[in-house]
C-alpha cells in the first residue's frame, strides 16, 4: 500500500533576533491510508510546528519550512501554489486544534462555521450544506442539533465545542486529520469521550489520523505507530506495542520512567515508596543545539560518540513487531540488555 | 466557640490519628449578580456544597476531580483565601472558618499554598529573592539584613536551585525552575500544613517528576502535611496517602489510597479511573472501559437528589430523589452513594 503523506527531511526553521530556531529539523514520516499515527514529545519539541508546517500554516516571517517534500497522495504540497493549498487545507486533509475556546470564531453561529467549509470545497447550496452540517452534528453527539447549529461557540461547553471541531474537520470527507492536542484543554472522562469519537469515526469513514499530544497514556491507547520527538528531531519510530514494550530510545525510556502510572508499584521490595525517576535538566535551546546527539546532556547512557557525532535513526536489533522499529541512539542495543535484564529480575 | 462545639474527633475518626485539619460541612456559595446600581444576588454558584474530610498530621491527602468540582475553591477556603458561606474548618484545634483577617494573617505561618501556575503566580518585577523573601518580613522571622540573605541562599539551596539565582526575575527561569521558586516561598516561613493546588499541571512530563520528588523529599524532611489538589489521578496515587474524589461541589469517595485505586466503590471514581489511558498498550486494552455519557451539570442548578445521577451508570429511581450520605461503605473507606453496599454509618 503506497503512503497517504510522505514527509521527506522536513525542516521548519523560524528567524528570532536570538538567532535561527530549528524547530523542525530534518523530519521524515509516513502516514498510510487509514491509519492512526501518534506523535509524542514535550512542548517545543517541534511536533505542533510540523503539523502545521503541512497544512502550510507557519506565520512567515519568522517561520518559514527552509526544506523539505510532504507528498499528499503523491504531489508536494510544499510547491503548489496558495490557491492549490486552500482547496487541499480543509478538504482533503482538515485540522483540529488544541483550544477548542479559541479557535471557532465567537460572533459566528456554527451554522455559518459549519456550512462555510461545506459549500466552498463541495460545491453545495447553503440548504444542502446546513442539512449535511445538522446530520455531522448528530454524528457528533451533539444532542438536538437543529437547534443547536443556530447557536453561537459560548454557548457550548469545552467538549462539545471540540466535537463541533471534529464535524468540521470531517465536513468535507478528508483522508487526513491532524489533531493537534484534541484533548489537553478536556477533562479526562470528556477527553475519554471526545477520543472515543475520533477513534470510531476514523475507523468507520477509513481516514488516516495524526494525533499530536504530550500523553504518552492517550498514544498508548489510541495509535497504531508512534513517533518519538525531541529538539526538533524524530529520535525513535515504532509500533505502538514495541514503543512502550521495548524502547530504545534514553529519551523514551526516561519519558517512560518518569510518568507515574495508574499500574505502577508504589512500593519496591524492601517496602519503600518507589520514586519517580525523573529526566534530569532541561531540553536544549533549540538557537543553539549541542552537536553530536541533543539529547547528550541529559542522557546517561552517553559516550564520547555521542558527543560528535548526531546518531541518524537506526533499526533496532530486536523488533517484535512488523513494523519497522528505528532509534536515533547510538547505545541502543545497551537500552535492549537493560530492558531484558529488568524483565528478567536481574536489573 | 465554645467547648461544646469542640470537634469531636474521637467519634469520626480513630483515635489513633492525629487530625490537623477537620473540615465540617463546607459551603461557598458565590452569588450571581444582576442590576446596575444595586447589585443583588439572583442565583448562587454552589461551589461546594457541604464537604466534610479530615487530614491527618504528616499524611498527604489527594484531592482528585474535574475542573469545576470545586477543589480548588476547597483549598481556597481553607486557607480562608475566600469566606466560606458555611460550615467549620478546624486547623490545630482552631476554627478558622470565622477568624479576622488579623487572625488569619498570624495563621497563615503555619499554612501555606503552592499555585497551579508558575507563569503568573510570580511577581514579574521582582527577584526571586524578593518573591521567597518577602514573607520572612510580614512574620518578622529574620532580624536582619545578613539573617534574611542566609535564609534565602538556604531556602534556594533547599529546593535545588542555586543561592547565585536570588537576583534573577522570574522570566530568566524555566517552568520546572519557577515552581521551585513557588515551593521555596511557601516553605520559607517554616509551615506545618501546604495545599499543593495543581503544582504539576503546567509543567512538563520530564519536569513534572522533578518537582513531585521534591516535593516528596520536603514532606519527609519538614514533616509537612500536604492538601494535594489535582486532576490527574495517576499523579494523585503516587503522592497522596489517601484520596478524596470531588464531584460537583461535594466529596463522593474518600479512603485510603491503595483502596481508591484498586477497589473504587462510587461509579464515578470508577468511571474517572477507566478514563485514564495508561502507557502501556497490552495493559491497557485489558482495562474496563466506562465512557461517562454527558458532561458536568452547572453548578448554579445541580440535579436533585445524588448530583451524579444524570451521568451514573448504575442509577436507580430513588437517586434523584434521595441526596446519598457519606458513609462507611467498607472500614475506613467512605462512598455517597445508595446503590453501593453499605457497612455502617459515618
Amino acid at each position: 500500500m503506497d503512503p497517504l503523506l510522505e514527509v521527506k527531511n522536513l525542516q521548519t526553521y523560524f528567524f528570532t533576533y536570538e538567532g535561527v530556531v530549528k524547530a523542525v529539523d530534518d523530519v521524515s514520516y509516513e502516514v498510510m491510508p487509514g491509519e492512526t499515527l501518534g506523535l509524542v514529545g514535550e512542548s517545543g519539541c517541534g511536533k505542533s510546528v510540523s503539523a502545521l508546517s503541512l497544512m502550510r500554516l507557519i506565520p512567515d516571517p519568522p517561520g518559514k519550512t527552509v526544506a523539505g517534500e510532504v507528498l499528499f497522495d503523491g504531489e508536494d504540497i510544499l510547491q503548489i501554489d496558495m490557491d492549490d493549498m486552500r482547496r487541499i487545507r480543509g478538504a482533503k486533509m482538515a485540522m483540529v486544534f488544541q483550544e477548542p475556546m479559541t479557535s471557532l470564531n465567537p460572533v459566528l453561529t456554527l451554522d455559518r462555521q459549519l456550512t462555510e467549509t461545506i459549500q466552498l470545497h463541495m460545491g453545495k447550496s447553503r440548504d444542502e450544506a446546513r442539512k449535511d452540517a445538522v446530520d455531522l452534528l448528530a454524528r457528533v453527539g451533539i444532542p438536538d442539533p437543529e437547534r443547536r447549529i443556530r447557536q453561537y461557540p459560548h454557548q457550548f461547553s469545552g467538549g462539545m465545542r471540540q466535537r463541533v471541531m471534529i464535524a468540521m474537520a470531517l465536513s468535507c470527507n478528508p483522508q487526513l486529520i491532524i489533531a493537534d492536542e484534541p484533548t489537553t484543554a478536556l477533562d479526562v472522562t470528556i477527553q475519554a469521550q471526545i477520543l472515543e469519537l475520533m477513534k470510531s469515526l476514523t475507523q468507520d469513514l477509513g481516514v488516516a489520523l495524526i494525533i499530536i499530544t504530550h500523553n504518552l497514556g492517550v498514544v498508548a491507547r489510541y495509535a497504531d505507530r508512534v513517533n518519538v520527538m525531541y529538539a526538533g528531531k524524530i529520535i525513535e519510530r515504532g509500533s505502538a506495542y514495541e514503543i512502550y514494550t521495548n524502547p530504545r530510545h534514553p529519551y523514551t525510556v526516561g519519558l517512560l520512567d518518569s510518568v507515574p502510572r495508574l499500574d505502577q508499584r508504589l512500593t519496591d521490595e524492601e517496602g519503600q515508596a518507589a520514586k519517580l525517576v525523573p529526566i534530569e535538566g532541561q531540553p536544549p535551546d533549540l538557537v543553539n543545539l549541542p552537536q553530536g546527539c541533543s539529547f547528550r546532556a541529559r542522557c546517561r547512557f552517553a559516550v564520547d560518540k555521542c558527543a560528535t557525532e548526531a546518531p541518524p535513526l537506526m533499526p533496532v536489533e530486536v523488533n517484535n513487531s512488523e513494523e519497522p522499529h528505528v532509534s536515533a541512539c547510538w547505545r541502543s542495543e545497551i537500552l535492549g540488555v537493560q530492558a531484558l535484564s529488568y524483565a528478567m529480575g536481574t536489573g | 466557640m465554645t467547648t461544646a462545639e469542640m470537634p469531636q474527633t474521637a467519634a469520626t475518626t480513630p483515635a489513633e490519628h492525629d487530625v490537623l485539619l477537620d473540615v465540617r460541612g463546607l459551603k461557598m456559595h458565590f452569588p450571581v449578580t444582576s442590576g446596575i446600581l444595586f447589585q443583588r444576588a439572583v442565583a448562587y454558584i454552589k461551589a461546594i456544597d457541604g464537604v466534610d474530610f479530615t487530614v491527618r498530621r504528616g499524611e498527604t491527602l489527594g484531592l482528585v476531580g474535574e475542573s469545576g468540582c470545586g477543589k480548588t475553591t476547597t483549598g481556597r477556603c481553607i486557607l480562608r483565601l475566600y469566606r466560606p458561606t458555611d460550615g467549620q474548618i478546624w486547623f490545630n484545634g482552631v476554627e478558622i472558618a470565622e477568624a479576622k483577617t488579623g487572625q488569619m494573617r498570624a495563621m497563615r505561618r503555619q499554612m501555606q499554598i503552592i499555585f497551579q501556575d508558575p507563569y503568573s503566580s510570580l511577581n514579574p518585577r521582582m527577584t526571586a529573592g524578593n518573591i521567597i523573601g518577602e514573607p520572612l518580613a510580614v512574620h518578622g522571622l529574620v532580624n536582619n539584613k545578613r539573617e534574611y540573605r542566609e535564609r534565602v541562599a538556604e531556602l534556594l539551596n533547599n529546593v535545588g536551585l542555586n543561592p547565585y539565582m536570588a537576583d534573577r526575575f522570574p522570566h530568566e527561569f524555566s517552568g520546572g525552575q519557577r515552581q521551585r521558586i513557588g515551593v521555596a516561598r511557601a516553605l520559607s516561613v517554616d509551615p506545618d500544613f501546604i495545599v499543593c493546588d495543581e503544582p504539576v499541571s503546567a509543567l512538563d512530563v520530564s519536569i513534572q517528576a522533578q518537582i513531585i520528588n521534591l516535593l516528596e523529599d520536603l514532606q519527609e524532611r519538614y514533616n509537612l502535611t500536604y492538601l494535594f489538589i489535582a486532576h490527574d489521578l495517576s499523579v494523585v496515587r503516587h503522592i497522596s496517602d489517601r484520596v478524596a474524589v470531588m464531584y460537583l461541589g461535594k466529596i463522593v469517595e474518600v479512603a485510603d489510597r491503595n483502596a481508591i485505586y484498586e477497589n473504587p466503590q462510587h461509579p464515578y471514581t470508577r468511571a474517572l479511573l477507566s478514563a485514564v489511558p495508561i502507557p502501556d498498550p497490552v495493559l491497557d486494552a485489558q482495562r474496563e472501559r466506562i465512557i461517562l455519557t454527558g458532561e458536568v451539570p452547572s453548578p448554579l442548578n445541580p440535579p436533585s437528589g445524588c448530583v451524579f445521577h444524570p451521568r451514573c451508570p448504575i442509577s436507580t429511581e430513588d437517586c434523584s430523589r434521595v441526596e446519598p450520605e457519606a458513609r462507611n461503605v467498607l472500614p475506613d473507606h467512605i462512598a455517597a452513594c445508595i446503590n453501593v453496599p453499605g457497612y455502617g454509618p459515618y
